[in-house]
């Protein structure tokens, strides 16, 4: 599996990296949409992506929207990472076409409940 | 700590630090959505990773900050004066988190409950009632301008100041204008900020191992180099060696230069804080904040920067009230401004106050017991603006809060010169100060021409060295011209002091070489002069390895060297070479003004032209000085130690002798002496004959000889100006006062005339 | 002096020597102590330094400074390129120039005796006792001695 993180907080991309690569998924990371973009053309698809929502140069929203313009990423699940302070902005990232959305601060079972429920992982994966 | 908590310390210090910067900013722009935007996130962030790691105190202070700033963002609510001020509160709150995380992983005891209440508050508009009442300053205007003119050259002075002098009503029209400039600046600092971010954390120690590494490379490649050049085979390979260890040295360099603006970022804060503090107002200006710097340098100039911005603004820029009084705009300017000058960046702080009063200095240093009156009155202005650098020296009438915290100029320059650099001041009274600090751009790796001296060879760095000239034997004999033992060269019609090498390092006497010489033309921290060597290699990019400390106390060498022929070579100090051969300040040509007020002095002044010994060369006194020409016997003179005295109208003269006339029997019974007036004694010079009266020209110091202070050109000759102040001082009850029998100046023109014909 | 403490501990197994010869006497220095041998090193003269230091030498990127033995014992200077010896000083590394290296000796401690009385002063500082070896002696150096920062008060 391989995943791409998107978030201008290094300590972010290092943390969700952290966990991830510990399952034996790949991990690509950027620290911002635009840079997101350039990686998903270069070196996509990935199975997953991890975006945040307040990142400069090109948001999380946009990314997604711009995303889910481009038939080729279909297939690719889209997380939103939030955080609560964000709330109101869950429904414009999902009706943007995030498939599921992660809010800060969340643990290791946070992240596997979500991957989970857009069918990444199964129960015994982790 | 673990790798994530460390990881998270420093992003969050990353984002107070811009954060710092943009809220600095907002002063001056508080509707610039894209500044918001950057706070806003800097908070955001810190919020959005804190809960991670648990910290709860900083979430909520955080978290508090982050909805007014949302407000802000939003444009709910405008930034003011008040809301900037607790902004920069928080920021310091949450710096102070994040070091007691730092230091012993919690987050320390401290009550947010008053700040979080005042976020509160100010998100809906209420003026908030503080305890401890900060003042608001309203004029206080910051602006970091952020030109990005090229380093390197000299920027034109001329930019309009006509905005700044007309004085108070001007500044809220002019404010839109500094908001025009930096918005072109903004981008370019967004974008670098973001390359910050897409950088590999290295650590330090690993850098200096590579530039060691790289610096061993260079010269295996150099002995490589030298000893493949005739190999057809090999010529083309050890192209490319050179090609890629030039190319990977010049990138090993790279990686540990750094902006300076990296130091310079704090400074819009502090200088703001400090004008509130001091009620003054005073305008930022930053240059050259692109300016790059090796690491380690980088983080040596930090406290010495922050100690002269201190003392800038605390001594330098006067109270309002007192520029308006003088004619100047209530706020006063303080610039610092980087930029580079071949091997070296230059940065200086420069403000446009008070200035420094060299009378005020030389009592300060007179009161210390730092200098004694006697050397006092020797020193030019540029000599004693230098006094501030002793130690224990310290120019603020009271010791404030603000600077003159037991940190004194010297320590400053100290620091300062440990990393090889200098530190540089001009100021002029009632227009300012400046204050430059001189930083070498690498430790490592400096260009420097290769010199030999009696067959060995010496590394001169080439900051110093301004000019060659090239002498044939021919030339070395007749253009070189003694004064006594100090050798002098006439360089486009001025006087230069030459250092012979090889005298310097006592490598032995000349042999009788039928060989011409090179002059290195130097100047070193405003010490003018002529080094004398054998001669030239190409210049080498030198590595510089440090010598031993048992080495380090000859005080001549800077460090040794290993060329590319794989000889070692030490590095010559010109600075230390300078003291050692007691070459005194030249006066900068820049220094216009003085310079010509000085030319006009000396213009005029008459000298009594004299050869102090037989056949020796001619020395000039200064006629105002001389008192009276004397014929006297032989027998009338006396001794008190060593000191030839002379009993003169009742009262003792020491005697200059300089040529020996007194002890050589061959003269006649009667001799020449010349009593001249020196402060409030009076003094005896022996001559062997009285020639004439001149008006010298040019006066310039150069001379290294004990009594010959001066020397000026006087009709085409080379001509020792005698300083009569350096004429020991008898000792005992007849070194005092002269009561006065001797009478004022008198017309010596009779008795010249009839020396003269002699 | 610590020498007394290395004695102990290696009282049966002996000393291994590393000598070298500077004009007509045998010294030996304890090869623990030293980093590295370099056979005839160019050496560069340092204008005005200390007599003791008979010039640089680049050692592994260092420019060391190399004490001359000879000029210490007031010997003159020597007519071939000498031999160097490498040690870790409080300052740095540091060489010590010598006539030559020779083989590695071992010695005991019980032929180990302190500098005789009749030795001159300045011998007296800088050696550091004396080993009798069957057919003549060694003179113990101890690098500690020659530190050129000790050497330089």
């Amino acid at each position: 599996m391989r995943a791409l993180v998107v978030d201008d907080s290094r300590f972010l991309r290092d943390y969700l990296c952290g966990l991830l690569t510990g399952w034996g998924v790949v991990c690509s990371s950027a620290e911002n949409g635009e840079q997101g973009l350039r990686i998903l053309a270069d070196a996509g698809p990935f199975d997953v992506a991890l975006i945040d929502w307040n990142m400069p140069v090109l948001g999380g929203l946009e990314m997604v929207r711009s995303l889910r313009s481009d038939r080729r990423w279909n297939g690719m699940k889209i997380l939103m990472v939030t955080t609560e302070s964000e709330n109101g902005f869950i429904a414009a990232a999902l009706a943007a076409g995030a498939d599921e959305y992660l809010m800060k601060p969340f643990d290791e079972e946070g992240l596997v409940e979500k991957l989970q429920l857009v069918g990444l992982l199964t129960d015994g994966a982790k | 700590m673990d790798e994530l908590t460390r990881e998270f310390l420093i992003e969050s210090q990353e984002g107070l630090d811009r954060m710092e910067r943009c809220l600095t900013e907002l002063e001056e722009r508080p509707q610039d959505g894209e500044l918001l935007a950057d706070i806003f996130r800097s908070v955001h962030t810190i919020k959005g990773t804190t809960g991670f790691l648990g910290y709860s105190r900083l979430e909520k202070l955080s978290h508090a900050g982050e909805n007014l700033l949302g407000m802000l963002r939003d444009g709910k609510l405008v930034a003011n004066e008040e809301i900037i001020s607790t902004l920069l509160q928080l920021l310091d709150d949450l710096r102070a988190i994040l070091q007691s995380i730092e230091n012993d992983n919690s987050e320390g005891q401290g009550d947010d409950h008053a700040m979080i209440e005042r976020l509160h508050a100010l998100q809906h508009g209420e003026a908030v009632a503080v305890a401890e009442s900060v003042e608001l300053v309203e004029s206080v205007e910051i602006a970091a301008e952020t030109k990005t003119k090229k380093a390197g050259k000299r920027r034109a002075p001329a930019r309009s100041n006509s905005a700044e002098a007309a004085g108070s009503e001007a500044a809220p029209e002019a404010a839109p204008k500094p908001a025009a400039e930096p918005v072109a600046g903004v981008p370019q600092q967004r974008a670098q900020v973001s390359a910050a971010d897409s950088t590999l954390r290295v650590d330090i120690t690993l850098l200096n191992q590579m530039m060691n590494l790289v610096g061993e490379l260079v010269l295996t490649r150099n002995q490589i180099l030298q000893a493949t050049n005739t190999d057809v085979a090999f010529a083309p390979l050890s192209r490319r060696l050179d090609m890629v260890t030039s190319d990977l040295r010049e990138a090993v360099m790279k990686v540990r230069m750094q902006p300076v603006s990296h130091v310079f970022s704090k400074f819009p804060r502090l200088v703001r804080d400090l004008a509130q503090q001091l009620d003054k107002q005073i305008h930022l200006e930053l240059e050259g904040q692109e300016t790059e710097l090796d690491k380690s340098l980088l983080e040596a100039i930090k406290d010495p920067l922050t100690h002269l911005v201190r003392n800038s603004c605390d001594h330098g820029i006067e109270m309002p009230a007192a520029r308006e009084a003088a004619g100047k705009n209530p706020a006063g300017t303080l610039r610092l401004r980087a930029y580079q000058e071949g091997s070296h960046v230059l940065i200086e702080v420069a403000d446009d106050g008070g200035g420094i009063r060299v009378e005020k200095i030389r009592d300060k240093a007179l009161e210390r017991k730092l200098i004694t009156q006697e050397k006092v009155a020797q020193l030019s202005e540029r000599e004693l603006l230098q006094l501030i650098f002793l130690p224990g020296f310290s120019t603020a009438a009271a010791v404030t809060n603000v600077s003159g915290r037991g940190v004194g100029m010297d320590v400053v320059r100290n620091n300062v010169e440990k990393i090889g650099g200098k530190v540089e001041i001009e100021s002029r009274p009632g227009k300012g100060t400046t204050l430059r600090l001189r930083i070498p751009l690498t430790l490592a790796i400096v260009p420097a021409l290769i010199v030999s001296s009696r067959s060995q060879s010496f590394a001169l760095p080439q900051g110093a060295l301004f000019e060659l000239v090239h002498l044939t034997p021919e030339e070395r004999r007749t253009q070189i011209e003694w004064l006594e033992n100090a050798p002098l060269y006439r360089l486009r019609g001025k006087l230069l002091p030459l250092v012979y090498l090889s005298r310097m390092l006592e490598q032995g006497e000349d042999p009788e070489v039928e060989a011409g010489c090179y002059i290195a033309v130097l100047n070193a921290d405003g010490r003018r002069y002529g080094l004398v060597i054998d001669g030239l290699a190409d210049p080498e990019e030198i590595v510089v390895k440090p010598l031993s400390s048992a080495l380090k106390e000859i005080g001549l060498f800077s460090g040794a060297t290993l060329m590319g022929n794989g000889e070692m070579a030490l590095i010559l100090d010109p600075a230390a070479i300078a003291v050692r051969a007691e070459i005194g300040l030249s006066e900068e040509e820049e220094e216009e003004q003085d310079q010509a007020s000085a030319a006009l002095a000396s213009e005029g002044e008459e000298f009594l032209l004299v050869e102090t010994g037989e056949g020796t060369a001619q020395a000039a006194l200064p006629l105002s000085e001389v008192l009276r020409i004397e014929r006297i016997e032989r027998g009338r003179v006396e001794h008190i130690g060593r000191t030839p005295v002379l009993r003169f109208d009742g009262v003792l003269l020491p005697l200059e002798d300089s040529s020996g006339l007194l002890d050589d029997v061959s003269q006649a019974a009667e001799m020449t002496v010349i009593v001249c007036r020196e402060g409030t004694r009076h003094v005896g010079i022996t001559v062997a004959h009285v020639l004439d009266v001149a008006t010298g020209s040019a006066l310039s110091e150069a001379g290294t000889n004990a009594v010959a202070a001066g020397v000026t050109l006087l009709r085409e000759r080379v001509t020792e100006v005698v300083n009569l102040s350096r004429i020991p001082v008898l000792p005992g009850p007849a070194a005092g006062p002269i009561p006065g029998p001797i009478p004022g100046p008198i017309a010596i023109t009779a008795e010249l005339e009839a020396e003269a014909c002699r | 002096m610590s020498l007394t403490l290395e004695h102990a501990h290696i009282a049966e197994a002996g000393i291994e020597m590393c000598s070298v010869r500077v004009g007509e006497t045998l010294f030996g220095v304890p090869i623990t102590k030293i980093l590295e041998i370099l056979g005839a090193p160019a050496t560069r003269p340092v204008p005005l330094a200390p007599s003791f230091v008979g010039g640089l030498v680049h050692y592994r990127g260092e420019v060391l400074p190399a004490v001359s033995l000879r000029s210490l014992l007031g010997l003159g200077d020597s007519p071939e390129r000498q031999d160097m010896l490498v040690f870790r000083g409080t300052d740095g590394y540091f060489g010590l120039l010598v006539d030559a290296v020779g083989e590695v000796l071992t010695v005991h401690p019980r032929d180990y005796e302190t500098n005789p009385s009749t030795l001159d002063d300045r011998r007296k500082a800088l050696f550091a006792g004396t080993y009798k070896l069957a057919d003549r002696l060694l003179v113990m150096l101890d690098p500690d001695l020659l530190d050129p920062m000790r050497l330089v008060r």
